[in-house]
């Protein structure tokens, strides 16, 4: 390693950009692949929800309460009449938007803060990883009712709150990542070359933590996908008319003998989509590198 | 002076944890005090009468400053006293003991299940590496990682309560008869939160295995010609035992949260459905006391298993030569 | 003509060994065939990659998944230690064999007292001890590896020991079974000066009293010279020559045997840093015939087809070289290889 040629920009790892896509490519495993499609059929169907969906998902008494699956109602209707497939597929958009913003807020805050306490060590470092210590020894959820349920739920707040709760996650992990960075060399000579902080931050440790970054979006996007439901399983997410697939399965489940469609629909739909999140993570994680060994939320 | 390490370590992982239960109190208090609008008006609602706000602002002093109102509760909290129910109209503490009780059987049971079964599990899945039962469990990992507990909880229910009849559908634990009644009620529950938590923690322990499997002790331990059996349990486990502790510990937050939810399915009356309901009807007292204690639960949790992952490394149990 | 000798303890006959890396498979061992008789110490001497650990790792009949052999066996008193089974294994590892690692250390389970480790050792290596026994010889070998106060050292922990230490631990569980062969893998790298000759001494002491066969496995010529009565030297996976130690060392025939044997730091001579050997081994490139001839200074065409055997020159000397009787070769000029830095200290 000591003979690759450092360049200017310092890209840590040269010989890895040279092993070619290949070998990239060889490590990602199918279920990776196969799952990271099943994402993208997850994001189209919220995309282009307005056109796939038959029905409006608010529209009561389209059809009688509580069908079965026919030919009319794919996945039959609800207690309200209305159809089933049509709320699915419009809370799909519910749930991305707002698990891949609280995923993105906390990659964004997470990644600036992990960035910089992991650059600049010292005494800031020191209190601010205090802080962060005694901030993750609350549990998440009972801070995450406390505030959506006394202030009032809705998709915005709740989307705010869990991204906020998993800043200190993805902090701990892109400062240690940082920090490994900062211990090469070609970051020593940026200093040297009189490099203002920020431009070396951007420049230098950046494109080397990317991925890291990455493998954490991913990983939080999943806990962000159950940590809704669960709260809007609770009733603190977002709010009726809008379908939320936690608030759905908690409405039917009260009527699951009339029908269970209702219930099982979105249930299994959200089961399968943090499936299929994991999956990809999995994949990812073997491109980029394990940052941190064992993934919990 | 010279001070035992291991005392040192205790009293700081102590303090920390002391640390950690008055930020907790300050955020909770602060969350709803410290909210934007007016306090008195987002319990009773918009609707509420002039009357009542009034009569509701006497009764929990918010004329007085935020700090001053917190100093109050944290010393009531202190000597017991958590304040009153609005809804109940009762001391919110000998209300909250009760309901705490009973989520500390339920998360206690499902401990008591969790441990062994994902310690087990994991070993044996590191030990057949590759083979059909590790394979298999690595499916039945990625399923309980990725399904919500309360689609698991739900589904449990519909299958082995309503198909089968196996368990009831509801936990309503006060109504039990007898023991073994209670503990069918509570079958389901726990099943739910191990489907979730031994996923975690399996994963963890297998990788920790199959690293301490590859070890050179253990190499060295097959090189003395000792049999198999031997050398998982006297060479292998533990030293699995520091890292599956450590990851069982990590994993205790999740516990908490999956409570709140799993209660709620089954309608258990625990501390987490408590606090879901209390929040709903804006028992604000009630709300505080309860989410005060189950962090201090989860605080306590978290200390225990850090205390433990300390005590059994031996190499932090002897004073080095 | 029936041998009256007493039948050879280990019979490596014809192994071809082979080992996967990326999905390929690539040889490391070829048609190697060596013998070790009885109360015999055998070093073996190479550079790192040479398959030296492979095969003092075959003879212990470790199997890996990223190994296979091809062809060939290993025979340790008799049996095959690739067909006997895992009992009968165990059976041999736990009275008949022992294992000395490099890193002493490491193979202490870390969670055991040192007592457990013996008493361990000696309920399936000795199991008609009893238990006072046990503990009595447990400090018997302690002391004999110079760990003071044994019996207080029973009841502590691998990591309350220094390194050297350690070493010798390792080396006392190692001994306290009383097995026929010991298989040492650098024992003495990285060790300090202190503790190596040490571990040399109680090697040869130990020879002295039990006739417990060795294979000594080393790049260190130095040492092996003072523990062993044979040397084989090996390259890319092949033996080029054996023979009696003083006859090796003092007359290697070999050109690559002849590069180690001059590198030695001697008292009258340092290394000429100057006369370097080229090249390193790399073995995506081997010729067909001869593996070193790429770096040999007296390569000829005939050397890269035709695979060089070992031939007996006589006196239980053998050589894989076919010009091992040229004057060329012989008189010429000594080519020494770059030697790292650790060795020479």
């Amino acid at each position: 390693m000591t003979d690759a040629p450092i360049s200017a920009r310092g890209v840590a790892r040269p010989e890895q950009r040279h092993s070619g896509a290949v070998r990239l490519f060889r490590r990602f495993p199918i279920s990776a692949m196969v799952a990271g499609i099943v994402l993208l059929a997850y994001v189209t169907i919220a995309v282009f929800a307005p056109i796939i969906s038959p029905y409006s998902p608010t529209d009561i008494f389209v059809g009688s309460p509580f069908e079965p699956p026919s030919s009319l109602y794919l996945l039959g209707t609800d207690n309200l009449g209305r159809d089933v497939l049509s709320r699915v597929i419009y809370g799909s958009r519910t749930i991305l938007l707002m698990a891949g913003s609280a995923a993105g807020l906390s990659a964004l805050i997470g990644g600036l803060l992990g960035m910089q306490l992991g650059y600049r060590g010292g005494l800031v470092d020191e209190i601010a990883m205090r802080i962060l210590e005694i901030i993750m020894s609350i549990p998440s959820i009972i801070f995450a009712l406390l505030i959506v349920g006394i202030l009032g739920a809705s998709a915005p707040l709740v989307t705010f709150t869990v991204g906020l709760l998993s800043v200190p996650n993805v902090t701990r992990v892109v400062r240690a990542a940082t920090q490994s960075v900062v211990a090469e060399e070609f970051v020593t000579a940026a200093r040297a070359r009189g490099e203002t902080s920020l431009s070396i931050v951007l420049r230098e440790i950046l494109p080397n933590v990317a991925g890291t970054l990455i493998v954490e979006f991913s990983i939080r996007t999943g806990y962000a996908i159950l940590f809704i439901g669960g709260l809007g399983f609770l009733g603190f997410g977002a709010q009726p008319p809008t379908p939320d697939w936690g608030l759905m399965v908690n409405e039917g489940r009260g009527m699951i003998d009339a029908s269970i469609w209702p219930v099982v629909s979105p249930a299994v739909c959200m089961a399968a989509l943090v499936t299929a999140v994991n999956l990809f993570t999995d994949g990812i994680m073997r491109i980029f590198g394990p940052a941190e060994r064992g993934r919990i939320s | 002076m010279r001070v035992d390490p291991i005392l040192r370590l205790i009293v700081t992982r102590l303090s920390l944890a002391f640390v950690s239960l008055f930020a907790v109190s300050l955020i909770i208090f602060s969350s709803i005090a410290i909210l934007p609008g007016d306090t008195a008006e987002r319990i009773l609602g918009r609707d509420a009468t002039k009357q009542s706000l009034e009569a509701l602002r006497a009764e929990l002093h918010l004329s007085d400053p935020a700090p001053l109102r917190y100093g109050r509760w944290l010393a009531g909290v202190v000597h017991g006293d958590f304040g009153r129910s609005l809804v109940a109209d009762r001391p919110v503490l000998p209300y909250i003991g009760a309901y705490l009780g009973r989520t500390l059987v339920l998360g206690g049971l499902a401990l008591l299940v969790h441990i062994p079964l994902s310690i087990g599990l994991g070993l044996l899945a590191a030990a057949k590496r590759d083979g059909p039962f590790d394979i298999g469990m690595s499916i039945a990992v990625l399923i309980g990682m990725s399904v919500p507990e309360f689609v698991t909880g739900i589904f449990l229910v519909l299958w082995l309560a309503n198909d089968l009849h196996l368990f009831p559908p509801l936990a309503l634990i006060d109504q039990a008869q007898s023991m073994g009644s209670a503990l069918l009620m509570l079958a389901l529950p726990v099943m739910t939160l191990n489907f979730a938590m031994t996923a975690y923690v399996v994963r963890q322990i297998r990788s920790s295995m199959i690293d301490i499997l590859r070890s050179d002790y253990v190499r060295m331990a097959a090189l003395r010609g000792l049999p198999p059996s031997r050398i998982l349990l006297a060479h292998a486990l533990p030293n699995a035992l520091g890292p599956a502790i450590n990851a069982i510990a990590l994993n205790a937050s999740w516990l908490v949260g999956g409570i709140v939810v799993v209660e709620v399915v089954f309608n258990y009356p625990g501390l987490g459905r408590l606090l879901v309901e209390s929040i709903r009807f804006r028992d604000v007292p009630m709300v505080q006391g309860a989410a005060l204690v189950l962090s201090a639960t989860y605080i306590s949790v978290n200390l225990v298993a850090d205390l433990l992952t300390l005590l059994i490394n031996p190499k932090l149990r002897t004073r080095t030569a | 003509m029936i041998s009256t000798d007493p039948p050879d303890l280990v019979v490596v006959d014809r192994l071809n060994v082979d080992y996967r890396r990326d999905g390929e498979w690539s040889n490391v061992i070829r048609d190697l065939s060596i013998t070790i008789a009885p109360g015999e110490a055998l070093g073996l001497a190479g550079e790192s990659g040479c398959g030296k650990s492979t095969l003092a790792s075959l003879l212990l009949g470790e199997r890996r998944s990223e190994r296979r052999i091809r062809g060939g066996s290993v025979q340790f008193e008799g049996n095959d230690l690739f067909a006997i089974g895992s009992r009968g294994l165990r059976l041999l590892r736990s009275r008949r064999l022992a294992f000395v690692p490099q890193n002493g250390g490491a193979s202490l389970t870390p969670t055991m007292r040192i007592g457990g480790l013996f008493a361990e050792t000696l309920r399936y290596g000795r199991p008609e001890l009893s238990a006072s026994k046990v503990a009595d010889e447990s400090c018997g070998y302690l002391a004999m590896v110079g760990i003071p106060d044994p019996a207080g050292a029973l009841i502590r922990f691998p990591h309350q020991f220094s390194g050297g230490q350690q070493q010798r631990i390792a080396l006392a569980l190692a001994m306290c079974h009383g097995p026929d062969l010991m298989i040492l893998d650098e024992p003495t790298t990285g060790q300090d000066a202190l503790t190596r000759r040490g571990i040399v001494e109680l090697l040869a002491r130990l020879r002295a009293a039990t006739q417990t066969a060795m294979l000594y496995v080393s790049h260190d010529l130095a040492t092996l010279s003072e523990v062993c009565d044979r040397i084989a030297i090996m390259y890319a996976g092949e033996i080029v020559e054996v023979g009696p130690a003083s006859d090796v060392l003092d007359d290697p025939r070999h050109p690559y045997a002849r590069a180690l044997v001059a590198s030695i730091p001697r008292l009258e001579t340092r290394p000429d840093p100057s006369k370097v050997l080229q090249g390193t081994l790399d073995r995506h490139i081997l010729p067909a015939g001869c593996r070193f001839a790429l770096r040999c200074a007296y390569a000829e065409g005939a050397c890269f087809d035709t695979r060089q055997e070992l031939d007996d020159t006589g006196a239980g000397h053998a050589v894989a070289c076919r010009r091992k009787t040229d004057r060329a070769v012989l008189g010429g000029e000594v080519t020494q290889i770059r030697v790292p830095e650790k060795v020479r200290a």
